[in-house]
């Protein structure tokens, strides 16, 4: 059995844009959070933005990696950009021979968002129709809008980049993706089809329309928009909904002996994955049953080859909406049953709010992170603990961190739920 | 443990060519275009864009899945998808919903992979609209979901009862070939015993239609002349809208249910020729001709044993270029070409799913839909009728802007 490693990662995050600004942030507990009326990058909120009701976002600060990209690829759409910067980075951070074709022939891509662009699409028909005010003049649209409205412009623009000659894959399945496109790589190396992959998520869904499409449906935090930093509270009782944030991860994974045979930094291995539909509801959860959540960390669990006793670190989807962080400590509860009250768990989305489906990547960047700096990051804003979630969610304060295996869990609307386990590498290689 | 052959047991269809397999069957067959005018009461007043012709999809409705509750929540793209699934399963002798009694299989044994490029952007476009000319309170609630990527995939699998594996996929022109081919890895591997696997596509919006103009992929047209692809060449692209639907499952699986193969997909690969966007789309086509030859040895056959090929064909005068070289290079003999977006237009994600079904079509009745000569793209005669029977191997060939492709090889139930 082919087996597939973490070497190398790359991170856009409201957190910062290195991997060290990063951990830095989870690790210290700092919220991103911010009010809308405060952002800095989109415009288009200038008119509506004070109508909706949830009033905070995690925006990316400052985004200088921009600068250093090539000229075709800065006039693209930001979610591309995150894109590209991230999976620059980690193709860096792996110290890989881009230049050695033959490399390339074994060299695939794998990326995901479940927004795409939303920036520039909306500008598009705000440009074309002078804000909806007229009929749609298609002679108005920008001459490369087309690589901006379809969603799979940073695989293919990686590709180029490094001549990759492997499968060029996008997929988009909500917000589960971010850990849906790791499995896919995974399984892509796993099943002989590539020896890397460059695997990312990307989303910059900051704009009105789609921002209000998630308002409208109460999804949103809306409890504290006087306190930003205080809206994005995983299990605490005063949660409201999530924080609608942005950013991009990337991972280059790569099967292990390849990985052994190139002296390569080995963070962590991926042993097991699971994916699931609960075909329930578009946006809802049953808040008293989880099978389907349950059955994809099974999967993940049997697959990996872990009992519920090695499972030492959780990092949960915990989006802060009632429903999903309820669902999601029964579905741990029922897997792990006893353990589950003794293993750690932190959500990454208190500090950076949800990133789509960067957000479930994020997650998985900061498990992976804890095996190399023996820490764990905390959950912040648990004040008030929901009876119903009652696991330890490793409250305000960094952890000490010695396990060697990790669970991360992503769901998403259209009722998708997906897993992973990862390994602490064996040996440092 | 011997690998899995994946069999194609149930085919849905929703396209320009109307309803099912026999419309379209009557129609590739016909070789008569269905590309006509864009309609300007059902979709948008096209008379400002250069292409004002696309493959359109007659009205069609079916209460089972399109019920009035589903029409208001979701996008035309769900809709189309939910009619061909429905058409797929009851070829395949599977119930509506997997989760009800008498269920061959177990809802969590049932997986669904979903091409697509722009599901969803008729159902955001109206989102915009209502929110910049009537704001924010006008905003619909089912805005999020019937105007996402991911819409048609959680729509299908809820009314199915789809609790496997489910996954979209949106590589632009690839994502059809994409999702065939995880859905019959999901099979080989054993994943799940039913796969869903196709495509959806509802391109004819106004700002849709705006991005592919600002492509230059399309061809300006504002009346049809045809036949648009055939006698003459690489004139870029002309598109429709549609969605098919396959089911795959194991070939004992399906001979265990009792229900007929119509084919059986046995080798595939997936590449990647890189170029710049800016520019040229030239393609070299040097690992498309690796790629060919995988699917090929994947199935342990030899290049002689091929019997139709199905090109990607979009009508790019570089990618088709590169296309024809690719299989110049491996085929030292004529053979029958068929180019169905010739009739339909490009159906984008649910292209790749509408050319299997054909190539599943042909291999079952042993016949094969007016053809081109592939190395002598020029001469118009048909060799329809004297083409080799029997017809044991159809290769469908996918590509896509950057230089992504796939290839399948469909081949006859043994």
């Amino acid at each position: 059995m082919r087996r597939v490693v973490i070497t190398g990662m790359g991170v856009v995050s409201p957190l910062g844009n290195t991997i060290d600004a990063f951990w830095h942030g989870l690790i210290s507990g700092r919220s991103a959070v911010k009010s809308l009326k405060d952002i800095t990058h989109c415009d288009l909120f200038a008119r509506l933005g004070a109508e909706f009701a949830s009033q905070v976002i995690a925006e990316v600060e400052q985004f200088e990696e921009a600068q250093q990209l090539p000229d075709h690829i800065r006039r693209r759409d930001r979610y591309v950009l995150f894109a590209m910067a991230a999976a620059l980075q980690a193709v860096r951070d792996a110290h890989l021979d881009v230049s050695f074709a033959a490399l390339r022939d074994h060299w695939g891509i794998a990326f995901t968002s479940a927004a795409g662009s939303a920036q520039a699409t909306e500008a598009a028909y705000c440009l074309a129709t002078q804000n909806g005010t007229e009929a749609f003049d298609p002679a108005k649209i920008p001459a490369e809008f087309y690589l901006d409205w379809i969603c799979n412009a940073p695989a293919i623009l990686l590709a180029q980049l490094f001549e990759v000659h492997g499968p060029c894959e996008t997929i988009s399945s909500a917000c589960a993706s971010g850990i849906d496109v790791i499995g896919y790589a995974y399984e892509t190396i796993r099943d002989g089809d590539a020896t890397i992959m460059l695997a990312g998520a990307s989303e910059a869904p900051l704009a009105p329309t789609r921002f209000g499409a998630c308002d409208i449906i109460h999804c949103l935090a809306t409890g504290f928009n006087d306190q930003p930093q205080r809206a994005s509270r995983p299990f605490d009782m005063k949660r409201s909904g999530f924080v609608i944030g942005e950013g991009a991860a990337a991972f280059l994974l790569e099967e292990r002996d390849h990985a052994i045979n190139r002296g390569a930094h080995i963070y962590a291995e991926i042993t097991g994955f699971g994916l699931t539909s609960n075909a329930t509801h578009m946006i809802s959860l049953k808040p008293t049953v989880a099978p389907h959540l349950a059955r994809a960390i099974k999967q993940a669990m049997s697959e990996a080859r872990v009992t519920p006793e090695d499972i030492h670190y959780i990092n949960p989807h915990a989006s802060s909406t009632n429903q999903n962080d309820q669902t999601e400590t029964r579905a741990i509860k029922e897997v792990l049953g006893k353990h589950a009250y003794e293993v750690p768990l932190s959500a990454t989305k208190s500090m950076m709010g949800h990133s789509l489906a960067t957000a479930g990547f994020f997650g998985a960047m900061a498990a992976t992170l804890s095996f190399a700096k023996g820490m764990i990051h905390p959950t912040i804003n648990y004040e008030e603990p929901d009876p119903l979630c009652d696991l330890d969610c490793v409250p305000h304060k960094a952890r000490q961190f010695n396990g060697t295996h990790a669970l991360v869990i992503a769901s998403g609307f259209s009722g998708t739920h997906a897993t992973l386990v990862l390994e602490k590498a064996e040996r440092e290689v | 443990m011997t690998k899995r052959v994946v069999a194609i047991t149930g085919i849905g269809t929703l396209t320009p060519a109307g309803r099912g397999t026999e419309a379209l069957w009557t129609c590739i067959s016909s070789g008569q275009t269905c590309l006509g005018p864009i309609d300007p009461e059902k979709y948008f007043d096209p008379s400002r864009y250069a292409c004002q012709v696309a493959g359109q999809v007659p009205s069609f409705s079916e209460p089972r899945v399109l019920t009035e509750a589903m029409m208001v929540q979701t996008d035309r793209c769900s809709q189309m998808a939910l009619v061909a699934v429905l058409d797929a399963l009851e070829m395949a002798r599977l119930p509506m919903d997997f989760r009800s009694e008498g269920s061959p299989v177990a809802p969590e044994r049932v997986s669904l992979t979903v091409a697509t490029i722009a599901a969803g952007w008729g159902f955001l476009e109206r989102q915009m609209h209502n929110l910049w000319t009537k704001g924010v309170g006008t905003m619909d609630r089912y805005g999020l979901t019937g105007g996402f990527l991911a819409g048609p995939q959680g729509h299908i699998s809820i009314l199915f009862g789809v609790e496997g594996r489910t996954r979209t996929f949106v590589s632009e022109r690839a994502s059809g070939a994409h999702a065939l081919i995880e859905g019959a890895k999901v099979i080989q591997r054993g994943d799940a015993e039913i796969v869903i696997a196709g495509g959806t596509e509802a391109p004819l919006t106004p700002l849709a239609w705006a991005a592919y103009q600002a492509s230059t992929m399309l061809q300006p047209t504002s009346h049809l002349e045809e036949p648009v692809h055939a006698d003459r060449p690489h004139t870029e692209t002309l598109i429709g809208e549609g969605s098919t639907f396959l089911v795959l499952e194991g070939c004992e699986h399906a001979l265990r249910r009792g229900v007929p193969i119509l084919a059986e997909i046995h080798g595939w690969s997936r590449g990647t020729d890189p170029y710049p966007l800016e520019g040229s789309r030239k393609q070299p086509g040097r690992v498309l001709t690796q790629a060919i030859h995988a699917s090929l040895a994947q199935a342990d056959i030899q290049p002689t044993t091929v019997d139709v090929i199905f090109p990607a064909g979009p009508a790019l005068a570089e990618e088709d270029v590169a296309e024809e070289a690719a299989i110049r290079s491996m085929f030292d003999r004529p053979l029958p070409i068929v180019i169905p977006k010739t009739v339909l237009g490009h159906l984008q994600g649910a292209a790749a799913a509408t050319d299997v079904a054909i190539a599943a079509l042909a291999l079952d009745r042993q016949m094969i839909p007016p053809t081109q000569d592939a190395l002598l793209r020029s001469d118009l005669s048909s060799i329809s009728e004297c083409a080799d029977l029997p017809i044991r191997h159809v290769l469908v060939l996918s590509g896509g802007l950057g230089g992504t492709h796939a290839s399948l090889l469909v081949s006859k139930s043994e």
